[in-house]
């Protein structure tokens, strides 16, 4: 791959295989299905991996479930600009030693995370272990990831045709 | 009149999952110390019962993010015990590079992010990085370089999905691993850099008499098989582990603790242990290293298993580089077997410590049985132990204090409480009785 072919922004999908924090990894299979230009898709199981691959992007988009705080018939989707106190204090899904926020935090410190960071939080409701997808989320699998794919570029429609799940979900 | 107090942690930070910590003091006298974990038990075992036992590897390594490696490899083990299968020695060394990967992966993650901040008096690895940017940096490399032997020999980032009961599915191309030479032989020097940084921390004076357990094995430093011992010194099979150390429930915790079957007394297992039992079989550098340390192994002292682990860091190295560098592919990439009622059981030693899982399948291949035991499970009495010798020399301070020092003690063990069923919470109760 030339310098000028490779992609400049990363994705990354963090998420466990235990019920609506699955969605980080589901969103992530269906965008790389989609192969969107200039995008790096990652899977993540914790928010430590991200470390990894932060070299050479300009831009980093991350998918994570949270916990449901809404009362609403669908998943709130957020939509974060870091920096921001709400992803510092966002109850996650999964308890990690170092978590997204601090990941971010350290990565700035040390002068490697990218110049624009886009969060995007999934309230889930369901996080039993290898639990299938609540259907709330998999009624909004596809609206959240048209949502995230006309972030990474405006390919919505490539990203959606690539879904198998139906449904629609509030973007806050 | 006695003061009474009762300190809580209601959220320890800086270890992986939820748990809470609860100090009831009378006076000077420390009257009470839980660890709670409070997450729901997961159910890994019961979900595994009525699986077929070649999916045992995928399940057991989604238990946890960290240590995926290990569930694996004491599963498949496990299950090649009970079917009588025999791996062949390129199976097992690049099951030896796999478990590398995961060692270098995660000690680098403790070492630099969760535990050297503790001897700096800072409140985070993001705190360190401001002070040590090059020492963080370097480590947070280490840390890549695990997790890019994972990917290679695991197939993906995630859960390695390449593990089989009885060796791999594929095979791993010699160009793939060869790839990662420079940057490995990099990290060697990185390592014992690191590992001598870690060696000058200033360290508490606070020595133990540990009943520390590892498995040892004759030939070499052992990762995947041998006997369990001790430094008390036991040593026992694989085969009889129950019959020596057992699991009882604790009403303030949802993981099971573990102890010596006869009295239910505390152990030790870790990084400290495995030093301590087997440094003679440390690689070449990392041996010689020990020795540099200035440390009178065995070590008795727990806050200085951050050096331990330096030493696995560059063992880990030494011995990657040696079965990369020696590395031809072979063929068949797994043993056929046939499935049989039977039993097995097997231990590995994870990051944290040694791990047990038996199984029993039927003759159609499903598993009927499963039991997991997982090293935080085991450090669980242990650590509780450990805090009523400690609090007494830390009670000089307000509770913030004393909750910080619990904590600081308690990541010693780099407790995974996501495998022990999954985050650490301190309550300080200051009352006062007559």
């Amino acid at each position: 791959m030339t310098n000028e072919s490779k992609p400049r922004t990363l994705f990354a999908g963090i998420g466990s295989p235990h019920g609506d924090d699955r969605i980080g990894w589901l969103v992530a299979d269906a965008l790389d299905e989609s192969m969107l230009p200039g995008v790096e898709v990652r899977q993540a199981s914790t928010p430590s991996h991200v470390l990894d691959w932060l070299d050479g992007f300009d831009r980093l988009v991350i998918c994570d479930a949270c916990l449901r705080t809404g009362g609403t018939d669908l998943p709130y989707l957020h939509r974060w600009t870091w920096p921001t106190l709400e992803v510092s204090s966002l109850r996650s899904a999964n308890s990690h030693a170092f978590g997204l926020a601090q990941v971010l935090q350290l990565a700035e410190r040390l002068g490697t995370l990218p110049q624009e960071v886009i969060v995007f939080g999934v309230e889930g409701e369901r996080f039993d272990a290898f639990a299938e997808l609540s259907s709330r989320m998999s009624e909004a699998f596809d609206s959240i990831i048209k949502v995230i794919a006309v972030e990474l570029d405006g390919a919505c429609s490539r990203a959606a045709r690539g879904s198998k799940h139906t449904g629609a979900a509030r973007h806050a | 009149m006695t003061e009474s107090r009762t300190i809580k942690v209601e959220a320890l930070t800086r270890v992986e999952g939820e748990g809470g910590l609860y100090v009831r003091l009378e006076g000077e006298r420390v009257d009470d110390v839980k660890l709670s974990i409070y997450e729901p038990p997961r159910f890994f075992e019961a979900f595994l019962r009525g699986r077929a036992l070649e999916e045992v590897p995928d399940i057991t390594a989604r238990i946890c993010g960290i240590c995926p490696v290990a569930y694996q490899m004491s599963a498949v083990h496990a299950l090649e015990a009970a079917l009588d299968v025999t791996i062949s020695p390129e199976i097992r060394r690049l099951r030896r590079l796999l478990y590398c990967g995961e060692w270098i992966e995660s000690h680098a993650l403790h070492m630099h992010l969760l535990h050297a901040p503790d001897f700096f008096g800072v409140d985070s690895g993001i705190d360190l990085a401001g002070r040590f940017p090059d020492e963080v940096n370097r480590g947070l490399r280490l840390k890549k370089h695990g997790n890019e032997l994972l990917e290679v020999l695991g197939g993906r980032a995630i859960h390695p999905i390449n593990v089989a009961v009885g060796g791999f599915y594929k095979a791993p191309k010699k160009d793939d691993l060869l790839r990662l030479l420079p940057d490995f032989e990099w990290g060697l020097e990185a390592a014992i850099a690191t590992t001598r940084w870690v060696a000058t921390l200033d360290f508490p004076d606070f020595t133990r008499a540990y009943d520390m357990v590892a498995l040892q094995h004759p030939d070499e430093y052992a990762m995947n098989e041998g006997h369990v011992a001790s430094t008390s010194g036991s040593a026992v099979a694989v085969e009889d582990y129950e019959d020596h150390y057992e699991e009882f429930h604790v009403e303030h915790s949802t993981a099971l603790h573990s102890g010596r079957t006869a009295g239910h007394s505390s152990y030790h297992v870790g990084p400290l242990a495995r030093i301590n039992l087997n440094h003679e079989q440390l690689f070449p550098k990392a041996r010689r290293l020990a020795d540099e340390t200035g440390i009178d192994w065995p070590c008795w002292n727990p806050f200085q298993s951050i050096v331990a682990r330096g030493l696995e860091l560059v063992h880990a190295y030494e011995e990657a580089i040696a079965i990369i560098r020696n590395y031809k592919p072979f063929s068949p990439p797994r043993i056929e077997y046939q499935h049989r009622a039977s039993s097995g059981c097997a231990a590995t030693e994870a990051p944290r410590g040694l791990i047990y899982h038996r199984y029993e399948v039927d003759d159609a291949g499903l598993v009927t049985f499963a039991k997991i035991v997982p090293p935080t499970s085991q450090n669980q009495q242990q650590i509780e132990a450990d805090l009523r010798d400690w609090l007494p020399r830390v009670l000089d301070g307000d509770d913030d204090h004393i909750a910080r020092e619990c904590e600081r003690l308690v990541r010693c063990y780099d407790p995974c409480i996501s495998c022990s069923t999954h985050f650490l919470k301190l309550t300080v109760d200051r009352g006062e009785q007559a």
